[in-house]
């Protein structure tokens, strides 16, 4: 199946009460040295900075900046060639005299602005969603999630199989309010 | 250890709160007076903009009140008063985010919501005041419609590109910030149908670390995008009058002095809809829209009036020192040739404001109706007095003239407005009004630094 030799994977969700109980879970994951874990939480917390996602994390966020800078990059070279296209190759309304095209420079400005600016804020929009992996309709820990009845207020540790040896026992150690094991299909791997 | 504990499910229950609120507006049922108001709102955009529009459209221009001295009147106005109140929102939410104002988490989304809204309605008139609207697509950077390209170079075509970028920037900023949200209502609401449509709005999102990570990374960077956008975009609505050799519109001022009455007039807005709000959705609600908060957006206020008197002043300074058909159109306007409007004006945007000098008022919900309603009046009327005062006073007297609106101008304002009042009811209903990540965040960062100071 593409070449995979095990596509079905395994992976463990471990519940904790709170964002402090969560907090020194996470610390624990990282002092045992363990990889490809993520923390799921209601709002950003402090344990998300602890993550381990070395296996999943193609794309980091400071790479956000860049889809930003080639956003705008992009805006501002499609609005010069529409300009050099419209305003200096066909003919173009002269209106009151003034000069057409690029000798006019100064009255193009802001056009181009507002093309470099749109180009940045699509740029960010896409790299957002690709970063965050959106949409996304199947995901393990999604499901995971969703098939325990999920109130959206749950502070979790997901944690792939392949994270190295004795994640399991690791969680468990951590005295999580449940732990589940929970089977997948994942052509990549990891979280 | 147990203090912790303790202290956690006060945590919880906090955010159970939070939570419930939300999941509440979303699915509550709606009281007899939100429907009352709701339907009087559709009818009122049916006919003031639904009716007008097609009577413009099958008469011509004819049925509004425009003549030859004045082209551009009652329509323009509500244009540029509607355009600057959309461009309000997304700066207060993006620039207090980039300030770190932490008050700014309840009325952010209120603000942005105000901005989609608002821009919906100011473009309904510029495509109507074509009197075509059918050929309102050759604005549009089409090849060749017409046997010659749009001129780039041309303020109005500056206005058609700023606009719709900034409400692009703006859908997506929103929709973006709601995505935690939508996941948050598709996990709690009642209803397959609800939580589906929930589901498929939130994209998938359950809140990892990862995505947490580029979500608070994306929602700055958008905010720094959307900031000097705003700015140039208001900036850009002005030149379409200053660029011009009319006396009352070809000012260098004009640039900042849009920008600062569009936020003045966006943040009065602003309040009104945290004290309707609070109204129609009495539980819960009342915890995160309290005095406090109705207090630091009437500093805003304040403050924004004391520069728009500044703008004032430095306008008619000018006018006077230099002379000429300038001084004769604004001592015009302080005569009393503008009617009522610069006297309401100076009123609504300079003197009332100055009630919020006291603490007490500020956070008073009455004395805010009232400022707020007379700022916007204020900025309706200074609206009035650039468009059409200007237009009405020729450089000589044989060019005066004298602009009367038509019935059609004065329905498609009132259309408008209905078309604000029920596109947000609708809006702040079925989207969460909170970003409720936002708030919690903030109410733990207080916390813990409460915490640490004692």
């Amino acid at each position: 199946m593409n070449g995979l030799e095990n596509p079905f994977s395994g992976g463990w969700v471990a519940r904790f009460q709170n964002e402090d109980d969560l907090l020194a879970a996470a610390k624990a994951m990282k002092e045992g040295g363990f990889s490809n874990w993520d923390v799921v939480a209601p709002f950003p917390c402090r344990a998300m900075e602890l993550a381990s996602r070395e296996n999943a994390l193609h794309f980091p966020v400071k790479c956000l900046s860049l889809w930003g800078i080639c956003g705008a990059l992009l805006g501002g070279v499609i609005l010069c060639l529409w300009i050099t296209v419209t305003q200096t190759n066909d003919p173009v309304l002269v209106a009151q005299g003034r000069i057409s095209g690029w000798s006019s420079w100064p009255a193009l400005v802001p056009a181009l602005f507002e093309g470099i600016l749109l180009g940045a804020g699509l740029g960010i929009a896409c790299g957002l969603l690709k970063g965050a992996s959106l949409p996304n309709w199947y995901h393990w820990v999604f499901d995971a999630i969703q098939g325990k009845g999920n109130s959206g207020e749950d502070f979790l540790i997901v944690a792939s199989a392949n994270g190295g040896q004795g994640v399991k026992d690791a969680l468990e150690s951590l005295n999580p309010l449940s732990i589940d094991c929970v089977e997948y299909f994942n052509e990549r791997g990891g979280l | 250890m147990a203090n912790l504990k303790h202290q956690g499910r006060d945590d919880s229950s906090r955010d159970d709160l939070l939570a419930h609120t939300v999941v509440e507006m979303a699915q509550s049922r709606t009281t007899f007076a939100w429907k009352f108001i709701f339907v009087l709102s559709v009818l009122a955009a049916l006919y003031g903009l639904g009716f007008s529009s097609w009577k413009i459209a099958s008469e011509g221009v004819g049925v509004l009140g425009v003549g030859n001295s004045v082209p551009w009147g009652l329509d323009i106005v509500h244009f540029v008063f509607w355009i600057g109140l959309g461009h309000a929102g997304t700066l207060i939410s993006s620039v207090l985010l980039l300030t770190g104002q932490h008050w700014r988490s309840p009325i952010a989304r209120g603000a942005e919501l105000m901005t989609l809204c608002a821009v919906a309605c100011a473009a309904v008139f510029p495509i109507v005041h074509v009197g075509r609207i059918w050929m309102a697509w050759m604005v549009s950077p089409l090849p060749d419609v017409s046997g010659i390209w749009p001129d780039m170079g041309s303020a109005l075509m500056w206005d058609v590109l700023a606009v719709t970028t900034y409400f692009s920037l703006s859908v997506i900023y929103w929709y973006i910030g709601l995505l935690p949200d939508l996941a948050l209502l598709r996990d709690r609401c009642s209803g397959a149908l609800r939580r589906k449509l929930y589901g498929l709005a939130a994209l998938g999102w359950f809140g990892s670390g990862r995505q947490w990570g580029m979500y608070e990374r994306g929602s700055v960077l958008m905010a720094a995008v959307l900031a000097p956008l705003v700015v140039s975009v208001h900036s850009v609505v002005s030149f379409d009058f200053s660029v011009t050799q009319v006396h009352g519109w070809h000012e260098t001022i004009f640039p900042p002095y849009f920008v600062a009455g569009a936020i003045f007039s966006g943040m009065a807005m602003v309040q009104l809809i945290l004290v309707a709000i609070r109204f129609f959705n009495r539980s819960g609600v009342g915890m995160f829209i309290d005095s406090r908060l109705l207090g630091m957006t009437g500093r805003f206020v304040l403050g924004l009036s004391c520069v728009m008197g500044v703008m004032y002043f430095w306008e008619y300074m000018t006018a006077f020192l230099n002379g000429g058909a300038e001084k004769h159109l604004l001592l015009n306007r302080i005569q009393g040739g503008g009617g009522w409007s610069f006297y309401l004006m100076i009123v609504g945007n300079l003197l009332l404001p100055q009630l919020y000098w006291g603490k007490r008022w500020r956070r008073s919900v009455p004395v805010v109706v009232v400022v707020a309603f007379g700022v916007l009046a204020g900025m309706w009327c200074e609206r009035w007095l650039i468009v059409v005062h200007s237009l009405e006073k020729g450089w000589r007297e044989i060019m005066n003239s004298v602009y009367i609106p038509s019935w059609t101008d004065c329905w498609m304002g009132v259309g408008s407005l209905g078309l604000f009042v029920a596109l947000y009811m609708v809006l702040a209903r079925i989207t969460p009004f909170f970003s409720l990540c936002d708030m919690r965040k903030r109410v733990r960062e207080t916390e813990m630094e409460s915490g640490a100071a004692s």
